[in-house]
């Protein structure tokens, strides 16, 4: 069965350069907002379903890359012309019609190598360059004399009729709704039948919409004039709905509606080859997000499904294996995480992982009490607030932050790890020889056996205050675990994260512990 | 591996032949000739098969050494003769490519137009169009590093197809002939069907390999040798045997012509010397078969050259000048050019029915009640 192998995008959008290698069943695109998730499906579309190719071409004004359009305003030729070079490579069999696909007129890959694969160009059609010579020296860029043309890798035109991939986009966002349902309808409606089924489906409708008055004594308008039915003015495709029990499904509500679509697609029988969902989490319940993913995995090994999301739970129950990260201009596949880690995110309905992927600068921590009192001790430290710095922290919830070090490996993130030494020399030996190994993750906790755990470390540099500020019973003992630690901290570690709440609504000044400030000042390094 | 050439007889069903022999859940490409022979073949495997078999593939040669050969790797062609390439369109002509030597005033003079074979301009013309007479060499010519494109292209061929049948074999020549020897070496399983006796028939590129050599006629075993010399198993014998002509008319050929044909035996067509000619000339059903200007005939009359590839339910061949002797017993095959022989031969065998022979004497005397 065929798929999309790699994606390359030339001055599509915001990518002056881009290329994507997708898993050959699920991709799971992530990235910020306006990272380009939603462009790359579109190049998808533009290469494999010639989108655009009957368009008006003012269209190109919000496909060009604008630091290309911009580098041309600067210095305006026909060689600074904006263009836009989209090549995808495929994998097919090797069966006599794919032939077609296969060969060496691609830019990207390795010269003279024999691939399957269609190239995508809209560029300025050069024999217009005598004409137009003045008008785009002065900075005009001639849309309506720009050509779009499709070619597969054997050098042949390629037309959307032969498209050796069968296809589906599911768009869920608001602002595409009607078009993108008439889209989807229409798409499902010629993948569905054969050329002959849907010839006399076209057929009847006419020959009803023809006879529609018949029955009807509609009064003529004069002895001469009458209305008719002029049916060159329907069209069919632009009529077509799916129904569910009699409902339309437009009318079923935006997160059913890509619920059912998705439903659709998969269920085919002679299955789609590529499913291309955008954000599936719009508009969906948990509960109808959780039966959308289900199907998903059911139908794992029927076709390629490309997906992009913002949604922890969607990347975690689809497999972290499957998250393809988005970020400025290059693509990081998680494919190689360990599987154990992926399944420990998994069962962990309220993680974080995403965050992970999405921020420059990453704290890691163990608990509520850290995650609350870091903010504080950031902002007196550098004078900034961590929203300033881009600097996310994500407590681990008993999840080992070995976990995410392990996701986040290959990405160059800088990641601080805060955690406790609980009372054992081997676990700072350890943390030091690591630090020595990695350059990018660093982990900090308190250096002896006195400051063995967040609380403990609070505690013996603010001793003063929170002797003060910590109400005790007298003759209590606050036992921690069977072991007394002193009053006043075996209540703080009694009580963490009340303590921590009591700390960060008073007006006090608290000292930070050494080896906290010691990772504030690394990753602000 | 398997290189095979078929050597078959007129009406042997060559096409049928084929159509039967491939397997249809294999992946074939069969190349045929002309548009004419891609329809015949096409409408033989829907009979056999209800419908075009999936994995199949059919195209005249033209189209493809021009979409699988020539147009993948048309960057790398550019590259070999020094000049840019930038994508676009570029196409096919049967425009002829600029003469080596052309008449000026009567004299034989060296053509200006004429570029040699080391420069693209011999392929093509100035609108990016390849003369589809070069098109052969050029494949050949041309070479991806130490590789020539006929050879990079056959073992691409292998990757997608486990068959390649010719069809009409004796159809090609020069160098297309040579192109198929060249891909035949690298093709893992290719199939020539094809009837020595019917070369030089068609109209066009009649010259040359693998029927000429340095001037001389190559002789129908010196062809079997050439094929076994290029490693091919010769088969003789599969379609020896004509579907459409009767056993009388098979040996009434072999007796004049010397040429090897034998008769399946469904029909019964006898050769007949009218008495009443002017009865079967007034008759339509009766396809006249003349040597040359068919058209200026009010009767339903055809070339010899032309009726090449076509079954008639009865014929009758107006013989002409050189053949005139036929039906006499002291006539010999050898007074005839080859090319004679051949059409000849061709025109002799269109019937499933009744041969009907007229003389050019006998026919001379009403001819010109036959005029337009």
């Amino acid at each position: 069965m065929g798929y999309v192998k790699r994606l390359y995008i030339n001055g599509l959008k915001r990518f002056q350069h881009f290329e994507i290698e997708f898993n050959e069943r699920l991709s799971i695109l992530v990235g910020e907002n306006e990272a380009g998730k939603s462009t790359i499906l579109e190049a998808i579309r533009i290469v494999l379903n010639q989108q655009y190719w009957n368009a008006d071409k003012s269209v190109l004004q919000d496909l060009f890359n604008l630091e290309n359009v911009r580098s041309f305003q600067d210095s305006p030729s026909i060689a600074t012309l904006p263009q836009i070079k989209i090549e995808i490579d495929l994998q097919l069999d090797n069966t006599p019609r794919f032939i077609d696909f296969y060969g060496p007129n691609h830019e990207y890959g390795n010269r003279d190598e024999e691939k399957y694969g269609i190239r995508f160009e809209c560029k300025f059609d050069e024999d217009f360059s005598d004409e137009l010579a003045d008008s785009i020296n002065d900075g005009k860029i001639p849309f309506e004399y720009y050509s779009l043309t499709w070619q597969t890798y054997a050098n042949l035109p390629y037309k959307v009729a032969k498209r050796p991939i069968k296809n589906l986009f599911i768009d869920t966002s608001e602002t595409s709704k009607s078009s993108a349902f008439n889209y989807f309808n229409r798409a499902l409606f010629s993948n569905l039948y054969s050329n002959d089924t849907k010839l006399k489906a076209k057929n009847a409708f006419r020959e009803k919409l023809n006879t529609s008055f018949e029955d009807v004594s509609l009064p003529d308008i004069d002895d001469r004039r009458r209305f008719g039915i002029d049916n060159k003015k329907v069209v069919l495709e632009s009529v077509l709905s799916v129904y569910e029990n009699s409902i339309p499904l437009e009318n079923k509500g935006s997160g059913m509606e890509s619920l059912v679509k998705t439903q659709i697609a998969l269920n085919r029988e002679d299955n789609l080859d590529t499913i291309l969902i955008e954000e599936p989490e719009n508009h969906l319940c948990f509960t109808n997000l959780k039966q959308m993913l289900q199907q998903i995995l059911d139908h794992e090994q029927d076709s390629q499904i490309i997906l992009t999301t913002h949604s922890n739970m969607i990347a975690s129950r689809l497999n972290l294996g499957n998250v393809i990260w988005i970020a400025e201009n290059h693509y990081l596949s998680l494919k190689n995480v360990d599987s154990q880690t992926s399944a420990f995110f998994e069962k962990a309905d309220d993680n974080e992982f995403l965050q992970l992927l999405l921020s420059k600068k990453v704290i890691l921590v163990e608990g509520a009490t850290e995650y609350l009192l870091l903010p504080k001790f950031y902002e007196k430290k550098t004078g900034r607030t961590v929203e300033n710095d881009g600097v996310s922290i994500i407590s681990c919830n008993g999840i080992s932050y070995r976990r995410y070090l392990e996701i986040a490996e290959e990405t160059d993130k800088k990641i601080a790890v805060i955690t406790d030494n609980d009372h054992d020399q081997n676990k700072i030996d350890e943390a030091g020889a690591f630090n020595l190994l990695n350059e990018k993750q660093h982990v900090f906790m308190g250096s002896t056996m006195d400051d063995w755990t967040w609380e403990a470390c609070v505690y013996n540099c603010n001793q003063e205050k929170l002797d003060e500020m910590i109400q005790i019973q007298e003759g209590a003992q606050y036992l921690f675990h069977g072991n007394n630690y002193g009053q006043v901290l075996g209540k703080m570690l009694a009580n963490k994260v009340e303590t921590a709440y009591q700390m960060l609504i008073s007006e006090e000044d608290f000292n930070i512990p050494v080896y906290v400030e010691d990772a504030i000042e690394w990753l602000n390094e | 591996m398997a290189k095979r050439v078929i050597l078959a007889v007129a009406g042997a069903g060559k096409t049928y032949h084929i159509c039967h022999e491939i397997q249809p859940d294999k992946r074939n490409l069969i190349v045929a000739f002309t548009h004419a022979n891609i329809k015949n073949i096409q409408s033989e495997l829907i009979k056999a098969y209800g419908e075009i078999p999936e994995m199949t593939r059919i195209m005249t040669f033209d189209a493809f050494v021009y979409h699988m050969l020539i147009r993948p790797y048309e960057s790398s062609i550019f590259d070999f003769f020094g000049e840019d390439y930038k994508y676009g369109e570029t196409s096919i002509t049967l425009k002829k490519p600029p003469k080596q030597r052309i008449k000026v005033n009567g004299r034989d003079v060296p053509n200006r137009k004429y570029k040699k074979k080391e420069f693209l301009q011999h392929y093509m013309d100035e609108r990016k169009q390849y003369y589809c007479e070069t098109l052969s060499e050029l494949a050949m010519y041309v070479k991806q590093g130490r590789k020539s494109l006929a050879r990079i292209a056959a073992e691409k061929l292998n990757l997608f197809f486990d068959n390649v049948f010719i069809d009409e074999f004796q159809d090609f020549r020069e160098y297309d002939y040579e192109l198929i020897v060249r891909l035949s070496k690298y093709l893992t399983n290719i199939v020539l069907v094809g009837d020595y006796h019917q070369h030089s028939v068609s109209g066009q590129n009649n010259s040359g390999k693998p029927f000429k050599k340095a001037g001389t006629e190559i002789s129908y075993e010196d062809f079997v040798e050439e094929l076994q010399g290029k490693k091919f198993d010769v088969d003789e014998t599969t379609l020896i045997r004509s579907r459409r002509c009767s056993e009388e008319i098979c040996s009434f050929i072999y007796d004049k012509l010397g040429i090897q044909i034998q008769s399946v035996g469904i029909n019964s067509g006898r050769v007949v010397r009218p008495s009443n000619i002017r009865e079967i000339l007034d008759d339509n059903s009766i396809v006249k078969l003349v040597y040359e200007n068919a058209s200026r005939y009010s009767f339903r009359a055809v070339n010899w050259s032309y009726s090449k590839g076509d079954t008639y339910e009865s014929a009758c061949v107006i013989l002409n000048g050189p053949t005139k002797n036929l039906l006499e017993s002291s006539f010999s095959v050898s007074t005839l050019k080859p090319v004679t022989v051949n059409k000849l031969y061709v025109a002799l065998t269109r019937t499933k029915g009744d041969l009907y022979i007229v003389t050019p004497d006998e026919f001379e005397n009403m001819k010109d009640k036959y005029y337009k």
